[in-house]
């Protein structure tokens, strides 16, 4: 009788356990924030809150982005390391915050810990020029800065993000040396060119309204591919530099977060790229939709960084 | 041109079009009003609802948002010494102290239409002379900023009616607030102490909150300032506008101030924020009665409010000629263009014209809408004076955490405004002001930044700031604003024994 | 009165003097990051001292200054909420923390009536609703009041 109750509590037990576990299986049963690093209104931004919208009506769940600008991000991974592995806070960083923050100055968190989810997109990166420059080629410029040593700046939206990775690679690959003028934003820097103080601009997505409308020349993406709104913008690979830079927009959660909510994430994040609002940002912006799923994108990062620290080291940058 | 003109206002006038500059223009206000609460992220949250709008109505609705921040955020600041935004800063020094003379009305008034007349010359300035104006702004390279920072510092001690050496040495101060944070060019942290907070430096609004708002609460209740109140006696029409001698004393400003907002507007790297700053230390500079700054007159209301609006509309300017944002709102408004697929830039007067004058005709049909709509609200406004201190100082405090909360929907900067209170409230007992310092603190990076970028440029010859004509020129200006004191003593002592010689 | 001052900033600028000598002081082409915190903290210095002299040329007496007004609680009262707010404002969440703070405040610092009081508590939180959430869609801090909040 008395096994019988036992066993009769225990099938109980195991019932509501189930019961429980079926309920988390039903992830999301909240509302779900993406934390942004950047300011409102920019790429990163503005492309997350699509994807939100879209996924809200996916997910049947509200999904909010909350901006946390600062510090390059730094506040927003912050935030996200303080939230519950649990699938419910989840944050939008480019790829520089792995491969050139978190070396170049020192985060108080370690931003290889966090779970990766996906990646939705590859910022758009150009190096351009005033139109009446007289250099119309990547060889151009490179043959000039040769010939003009100490001479020639480049203005660069800030100190140490992904723009200035590729110039720092050429730098070492063609014995060259530029000085990079840091401004506080794309629109100073872009201003600097059209003012005659720099030569040159190497940034994110300030300058392709100029060099779509004449006032600028792109000289060069550093891309694998050409970009689809600039297909008259060769890749700097095509010029003949080997030099390949991808910053990506990439998702990921605080570290421990369970692979079945990993999924369901994952899977909502890449329908929501279907969306016509999302595709519209996009091409504003002239960010490239791409979609990684989380082993991708781990793999993607981690390459990259491993490409990316024995140049910061030659250069100076870091030390072992 | 003029039919473009007339299309363009066929456009704004619209009504469709004007119910949206009414939206936008009401929600700026409100935004204003509430200190901290950044438009940047309210347009950012009313973006997406303006994908269904075409572009011209989704950017008068957005633009609106703009400039009535810049109306919204002088209410708190006069009546509550708290400043809305940080344009708004400068009216707190004797916009407040007119409100605590009865004079509260009067303040908001010139306010308002010192903003409209601002606004109204700067739309102006826009239509004619937009294009050329904008090559000369990129001709600002770093050497001239620098020497426009230092020729702006210089003006630090106008700012302040107690000892320049005090001046001067809070001035100091807030330089040293402003490296808090990462360097400016190398990115590296600087006096954060480790903390998270601290990573992105000292934000202006908590710290403007802290040593005005909440300074002042703390200074009421501490007692010794007798809680006369600010209860204006009466809400007669003829108390709320200014006087005859008030409205002939801010004709000056308003005219000094609009050009001089305009200009700086244009400018990259938020002229429009130096704008209030410089004019209230122009206005003292050539008042006849500079000693009298501080304890409340109109000059150093219009001059300032003026000088925001206009700057406003100067900011405006890069945008659309050159598609280049200065500050988070007009990167915004940036943002809104390219995903309506128009791109501000050189191109848009011939690809797009529509857009162009629809939107700047707007910005005429948002101006007026506010000083419409404004003017009669002072009245009722004003009542706020009438809640009696012991229920309007936690209401003060809590508008307070709200504004530094939002900012970045961090409750830390809360507690960093409440130790600048602290700040602010000493500050006052031990006779220093607050107005140098946080100048000083606006100006200090931009001086570091641009002066490292200069010396970047040059390899590190320091003649680069001599020889660029524009940057020598803003030297000398500074150099002749440091002297001139000294060389007026001198004249009349000069003057002085060749009289007595005579 | 200003040697306090004066000797408060002083001891500030030395502060700032050994945090800056831990960065960088000059770079390749010219100033560097510790560079400006250490012109800085030198000239904050000297000001302050300048201050500190100038009290005593001028004779300033060294009485103690009534920093506190005859209402001593009252200040560090509202000092201490206010802190708290900023503190407890992410566990509490805004709403409770609201409420809190300002019956405190009104009952129990300026002694307001209880009529006053709630309603003066209802009329915040009804607008903060109102315009925040709603209308705004700030993110206010929910704590454990999150399961009653669905934004929109």
């Amino acid at each position: 009788m008395k096994m019988r109750v036992l066993t009769q509590w225990l099938l109980v037990m195991a019932l509501t356990f189930s019961l429980g576990a079926t309920a988390d299986a039903v992830f999301p049963t909240k509302p779900i924030t993406i934390l942004c690093g950047a300011a409102a209104g920019g790429s990163t931004d503005l492309t997350a809150r699509m994807l939100a919208k879209a996924m809200t009506e996916i997910l049947k769940q509200p999904v909010v982005v909350e901006d946390k600008p600062g510090g390059g991000g730094f506040v927003a991974n912050s935030e996200l390391f303080r939230a519950a592995p649990d699938g419910y806070t989840v944050i939008v960083n480019a790829s520089s915050l792995y491969n050139l923050a978190s070396f170049l100055r020192k985060p108080s968190f370690d931003p290889w810990k966090e779970t990766p989810i996906m990646s939705y997109g590859i910022y758009p990166f150009t190096l351009a020029v005033k139109s009446d420059a007289p250099w119309k080629t990547v060889k151009d410029f490179i043959g000039y800065i040769k010939q003009n040593p100490g001479k020639v700046s480049l203005s660069t939206s800030n100190p140490d993000s992904m723009e200035n990775l590729p110039i720092w690679m050429l730098e070492e690959k063609e014995k060259i040396s530029v000085k990079l003028v840091p401004y506080e934003g794309g629109a100073p820097a872009v201003a600097a060119v059209l003012g005659g103080h720099a030569q040159a601009f190497t940034g994110v997505a300030e300058a392709i309204p100029h060099i779509r409308d004449g006032s600028m020349r792109g000289l060069a993406t550093y891309l694998g591919e050409r970009m689809p709104g600039l297909p008259d913008l060769p890749t700097l690979k095509e010029s003949g530099y080997d030099v390949v830079v991808e910053s990506r927009l990439a998702v990921y959660g605080p570290p421990g977060v369970p692979p079945e909510v990993v999924k369901i994430l994952q899977e909502a994040f890449r329908k929501a790229m279907d969306s016509p609002e999302f595709k519209k940002v996009c091409q504003s912006f002239e960010v490239t939709p791409s979609f990684m799923d989380s082993a991708q994108i781990d793999r993607y990062h981690r390459d990259l960084a491993a490409k990316t620290k024995p140049i910061l080291i030659k250069l100076g940058k870091i030390k072992e | 041109m003029l039919d473009s003109i007339l299309t363009g206002f066929s456009i704004s006038l619209s009504l469709n079009n004007i119910f949206y500059a009414l939206i936008g223009t009401i929600v700026g206000t409100v935004v204003g009003i509430l200190p901290g609460l950044g438009p940047g992220a309210t347009i950012a949250l009313l973006l997406p609802l303006t994908f269904k709008l075409n572009v011209t109505s989704a950017i008068i609705m957005l633009a609106g948002i703009y400039y009535g921040v810049a109306y919204g955020g002088t209410l708190t600041s006069v009546l509550m010494n708290i400043p809305g935004e940080s344009c708004t800063v400068v009216t707190c020094i004797d916009g407040y102290q007119m409100a605590k003379k009865g004079r509260a009305g009067a303040a908001l008034s010139i306010a308002a239409i010192g903003s409209f007349i601002g606004s109204t010359v700067g739309v102006i300035g826009i239509m004619l002379v937009a294009p050329p104006l904008a090559s000369i702004a990129l001709t600002f390279g770093a050497a001239e900023y620098t020497s426009l920072m230092i020729a702006g510092l210089t003006l630090v001690t106008y700012l302040s009616s107690k000892s320049p050496l005090k001046s001067i040495t809070m001035a100091a101060v807030g330089l040293i607030l402003g490296c808090v944070g990462l360097d400016p060019i190398e990115g590296n942290e600087r006096l954060t102490f480790g903390s998270v907070t601290l990573l992105d430096g000292i934000n202006i609004v908590p710290l403007a909150m802290g040593l005005f708002g909440i300074g002042e609460v703390l200074t009421m209740v501490e007692g010794s300032v007798e809680e006369t109140g600010l209860v204006q006696s009466s809400v007669k029409l003829r108390n709320l506008l200014p006087t005859r001698q008030e409205w002939k004393d801010s004709i000056g400003p308003i005219c000094r101030a609009t050009p001089l907002g305009f200009f700086l507007g244009i400018l990259p790297g938020g002229g429009a924020n130096l704008a209030s700053f410089i004019s209230y230390g122009l206005e003292k500079r050539v008042s006849k009665h500079p000693e009298k700054f501080g304890t409340g007159i109109i000059e150093g209301v219009a001059g300032p409010e003026t000088a925001n609006n206009s700057g406003t509309a100067g900011a405006f300017i890069p945008l659309l000629t050159l598609g280049l944002p200065f500050n988070v709102i007009t990167a915004l408004l940036l943002a809104a263009f390219m995903v309506h697929g128009v791109t501000p830039g050189p191109m848009i007067l011939k690809k797009s014209p529509e857009v162009f004058w629809g939107v700047v005709t707007s910005m005429y049909v948002g101006n007026f809408m506010l000083l419409v709509l404004n003017l009669p609200l002072i009245g009722l406004f004003i009542n706020i004076l009438r809640i009696p201190y012991p229920i309007l100082s936690p209401l003060i405090g809590v508008i307070c955490f709200i504004g530094a909360f939002s900012l970045s929907n961090n409750a830390m900067d809360i507690v960093v405004m409440v130790f600048f209170g602290l700040l602010g409230y000493l500050m006052r007992k031990f006779e220093y002001d607050a107005a140098p310092l946080i100048l000083a603190y606006v100006l200090g990076p931009m001086l570091e930044r641009s002066l490292r970028q200069a010396l970047m440029y040059s390899n590190g010859s320091l003649g680069i700031f001599i020889t660029r004509p524009i940057s020598a020129v803003l030297l000398s200006i500074a150099l002749l604003s440091i002297l001139s004191p000294v060389l007026k003593m001198a004249f009349q002592n000069i003057k002085k024994t060749l009289s007595h010689r005579a | 009165m200003d040697y306090i001052s004066g000797g408060a900033l002083f001891l500030f600028a030395l502060l700032l003097f050994f945090q800056a000598r831990t960065l960088t002081i000059w770079g390749e082409f010219g100033p560097s990051s510790g560079f400006f915190p250490l012109i800085l903290a030198l000239l904050l210095g000297l000001l302050s001292l300048a201050i500190i002299i100038r009290a005593w040329l001028q004779n300033h007496s060294i009485q103690k200054i009534k920093i506190l007004g005859p209402k001593k609680r009252k200040f560090f009262l509202y000092l201490a909420l206010f802190f708290a707010f900023g503190f407890f404002l992410k566990t509490i969440g805004y709403f409770l923390m609201l409420v809190a703070f300002l019956a405190f405040i009104l009952k129990f610092v300026e002694k307001q009536s209880w009529k006053t009081t709630l309603g003066i508590i209802a009329i915040s939180a009804a607008v903060s609703y109102f315009l925040f959430v709603n209308f705004l869609s700030v993110p206010l801090p929910e704590g454990p009041l999150s399961l009653l909040f669905v934004p929109k």
